[in-house]
């Protein structure tokens, strides 16, 4: 719900950004997969923030993944309800207000999340099997010339 | 099958007395009541209290694990502890042990068919009955 800055007249801002106010924060929960994986969701009275962690299993997913994540959250206001910087310890992070409640449909941006959390494994391990076969091409082209 | 399973439901008990008690210490404070000071365990010092959640959370646990039967549960429990048991669930969730929240996503499925998304959200709304 719309709900202005209780400290500074005429400014709206997402309480749980700010959290000046212990009253309008709600509870957070924390849902883990396992250590690598969790998923953690931080409530207030005009927005709400949800973070992710992606599984990363070895170098080269922590690579991909950390440089995919960046060039979606540079690009987060074609998003708009992707946050620029995830919140430390996470991956990425979405920032949802009362606003885009209003402009949006509910059920749209529930679907978005969700689609966003399936689909982010699957491009991961496309673009890990891509710079392997595209290695493995490299590789196999540049040893040719000592056969 | 079918039949109550009173173990787990008094160790379910067990997480509301616990809560309880939580509930307790914040109305009254640390000091503990002044009518029942003799027995009163609010009277513990704040590192023993903690030594007890953290013996607790273990109990808890092990509570959730072994539920099994949760129509009986449901039907047994009175609906104002469908929130707490909710709440404890997260808490659950939180942990990050596979088995932990397998069984805590199965329970989290059936609570929320039986108390609503309702329930979900006097989960998050609810900053006075912590767990």
């Amino acid at each position: 719900m719309n709900f202005p800055c209780q400290e500074v007249e005429r400014h709206n801002k997402p309480e749980v950004e700010m959290k000046t106010s212990q009253e309008l924060l709600l509870n957070s929960i924390l849902i883990c997969r396992n250590e690598a994986e969790k998923c953690l969701i931080e409530t207030s009275i005009n927005s709400l923030r949800i973070s992710l962690k992606v599984k990363q299993a070895d170098e080269l997913e922590n690579i991909l993944t950390k440089k995919f994540l960046r060039f979606l959250s540079m690009r987060a206001e074609a998003f708009q309800v992707l946050r620029r910087k995830p919140v430390q310890g996470y991956d990425i992070s979405f920032l949802i207000t009362n606003f885009h409640c209003e402009e949006m449909q509910k059920r749209k941006l529930i679907d978005f999340i969700v689609q966003f959390m399936e689909d982010i494994e699957k491009e991961i391990s496309e673009l890990k099997m891509s710079v392997n076969t595209r290695g493995r091409l490299v590789a196999t082209e540049f040893l040719k010339q000592f056969i | 099958m079918g039949t109550l399973n009173k173990r787990p439901l008094a160790q379910l008990g067990t997480i509301i007395n616990h809560h309880q008690l939580n509930r307790k210490q914040e109305i009254h404070g640390a000091e503990g009541s002044t009518s029942n000071r003799g027995e009163d365990p609010l009277r513990l010092s704040k590192r023993l209290w903690k030594a007890r959640l953290q013996r607790l959370e273990m109990r808890d646990a092990r509570a959730l694990m072994a539920i099994k039967d949760l129509d009986s549960l449901f039907s047994a429990l009175d609906p104002e502890y469908y929130d707490i048991l909710m709440k404890y669930l997260y808490r659950g969730l939180s942990t990050g042990d596979r088995p932990t929240c397998d069984q805590c996503l199965r329970i989290h499925e059936r609570l929320t068919e039986k108390a609503g998304l309702g329930c979900i959200l006097r989960s998050l709304a609810d900053t006075v009955n912590t767990v």
